[in-house]
């Protein structure tokens, strides 16, 4: 028996049918085993597979109290998402390579739980697939709302960014934490205006863009996946992540961005005090870049954070746009510029 | 003895007549108190305790009349027949209860590195019980029963551990199959001393109470 048929393999005693569940639908564990039976050809009944995803429905998550049931047919529809984007990958491979290939998976008659999720398992698909990518890591400041008001309420995250060979210039997240879905529609939504923001940098740039899709994860330091977010403010850190994504290019790892990137690519300030307090105490950056509006509050929090003089910003670094202080310099993008020919 | 003698008037003397008329109409003690009225008829008393009810009951017209009553009214209790009433009767108002499980090492509120499993089964008398207790990180105890044995469905299972006490019924949880589950928490086993037991009962219901002999 297979690792994969391990997983989906329901047990036969109700007790132990809840870690059973747990460990199919809890970190990357079933993305991996269906991105090897993909690669390996071993599995050739699909059906019996399928199947066994059925059960778990009828004879486990239909029986939950009210209370968990709503979520746990979440996660139920995106192993059976899982499933079936597995099984064209292995059976169909011919079939999802080309721009007409993803004219007529729109056009197709596929089931209707992948019909209202056609990006995300043309991507899937793609990914399983092995299709070609780039991709770059970019940091991001983050507050943990459940901590609000505390000092230390910001973190460092990561924002691992793909520009994956694609046909339909679409962004998803990525199919291998789709067991953690995002549901701030503001965050989505800024995480796709940053991507158009970077592509419409790159068309002006004369470089054709177009044909990639773009898929994203957000990570802990400790590389669990993060679900809970919200707002736009990682949004400029995003933009400047997709510019070197899509060009295949590596980001300075030194630097951070504190800015939101609103739907016509504009640059816009966030709230810098907590994250600048965090950038500063977590020692691997020496610049943060942040857009006119902040850039005295983050220069004055900076020179806070490493207790430097009267922690005033003075007007020789508004004109020229930097505050130092420690090992780190906040800088104005409006005068320093982020990207190359921006 | 030496005689005293003592000068009355005879309205003095009239008072007195009357006073010891009425002494003799008056019950000898106090009334029985319900715990004496059951306990005599019952015939659960001490024999000192039962002449003095009786020297009662000899002055007292209406204790007389309910013990009449009360005693007609035991006779129910009594006998083969009665003892089964009344052992149908305590069950039905305190349950009964088998002990099924006892966990001495269960360890309360100490945080695993790593979620730990136990499973094990126990026979009862409407069938296997199998459970299983999971440990969380955070020191939090989920335990699970499950069974093919559609009999238990609708039992209860009462789990204590000290003074801490929980119940919970087995319900459908799949097809053909029966279960419940129940977390502990770290902070309610904070509660509780190191070296607390948990146990498990199977409680019988009402309607089996009767049937016991």
């Amino acid at each position: 028996m297979s690792t994969f048929d391990d997983l989906l393999a329901m047990p036969e005693e109700w007790e132990k049918r809840p870690e059973a569940w747990q460990q199919l639908t809890t970190s990357d564990i079933l993305f991996r085993a269906l991105h090897e039976a993909v690669r390996s050809g071993a599995v050739s009944n699909w059906a019996r597979l399928h199947e066994m995803a059925i059960r778990w429905r009828r004879e486990h998550l239909d029986y939950l109290p009210e209370r968990k049931r709503g979520g746990e047919r979440m996660k139920w529809g995106t192993v059976r998402r899982l499933l079936w984007c597995t099984e064209q990958a292995a059976t169909h491979p011919d079939f999802y390579r080309t721009e007409i290939d993803r004219v007529c998976f729109a056009l197709a008659n596929t089931p209707k739980f992948i019909k209202v999720n056609e990006a995300w398992a043309w991507v899937c698909i793609r990914t399983l697939l092995e299709a070609p990518s780039w991709w770059a890591e970019v940091p991001v400041a983050l507050i943990d709302e459940r901590q609000v008001d505390n000092e230390d309420s910001a973190f460092i995250a990561t924002l691992v960014l793909e520009a994956i060979e694609g046909r339909a210039g679409q962004i998803v997240h990525h199919p291998i934490d789709g067991f953690y879905p995002c549901g701030d529609k503001e965050f989505l939504d800024s995480i796709n205006d940053a991507w158009t923001a970077a592509r419409a940098l790159l068309q002006k740039q004369g470089v054709d863009v177009q044909r990639c899709d773009g898929r994203w994860r957000l990570r802990r330091r400790d590389g669990q996946p993060i679900q809970e977010v919200k707002g736009r403010s990682a949004s400029g850190a995003a933009a400047w992540g997709w510019y070197f994504a899509l060009t295949g290019k590596v980001p300075d790892d030194r630097v951070i961005v504190l800015a939101e990137i609103d739907s016509r690519g504009v640059l816009k300030e966030v709230g810098v005090d907590a994250k600048v307090k965090a950038i500063a105490a977590d020692g691997r950056f020496d610049t943060i870049a942040v857009v006119s509006e902040n850039f005295v509050e983050a220069g004055r929090t900076l020179k806070e954070a490493f207790k430097v003089g009267t922690a005033t910003v003075d007007k020789k670094e508004i004109e020229t746009g930097v505050v130092t202080a420690g090992v780190i310099r906040v800088v104005d993008i409006a005068k320093y510029g982020l990207v190359p020919g921006s | 003895m030496k005689t005293r003698k003592i000068q009355m008037t005879t309205k003095q003397l009239d008072r007195l007549m009357t006073d010891i008329h009425a002494a003799l109409t008056e019950p000898v003690g106090d009334h029985l108190s319900d715990d004496e009225f059951i306990g005599y008829a019952m015939e659960t008393l001490t024999a000192e305790e039962v002449q003095r009810i009786d020297e009662h009951l000899a002055s007292c017209a209406d204790c007389a009349e309910g013990m009449e009553q009360l005693v007609a009214a035991s006779e129910v209790w009594r006998g083969e027949q009665g003892e089964q009433r009344l052992a149908a009767l305590r069950q039905r108002a305190f349950g009964t209860r088998t002990l099924l499980i006892s966990w001495s090492d269960v360890a309360f509120g100490i945080a695993a590195e790593a979620p730990t499993v136990e499973d094990g089964q126990v026979e009862t008398e409407h069938g296997t019980l199998r459970w299983r207790k999971v440990k969380d990180q955070a020191g939090n105890l989920t335990v699970r029963f499950g069974s093919h044995a559609m009999k238990l469905d609708g039992r209860r299972l009462r789990l204590t551990a000290g003074d801490w006490q929980q119940e919970v019924t087995l319900g459908r949880v799949a097809p053909g199959q029966v279960g419940v589950e129940t977390v502990i928490t770290r902070d309610e086993w904070a509660q509780l001393p190191d070296d607390a037991v948990l146990s498990v009962e199977l409680i019988r219901e009402d309607s089996e109470a009767g049937s016991t002999s």
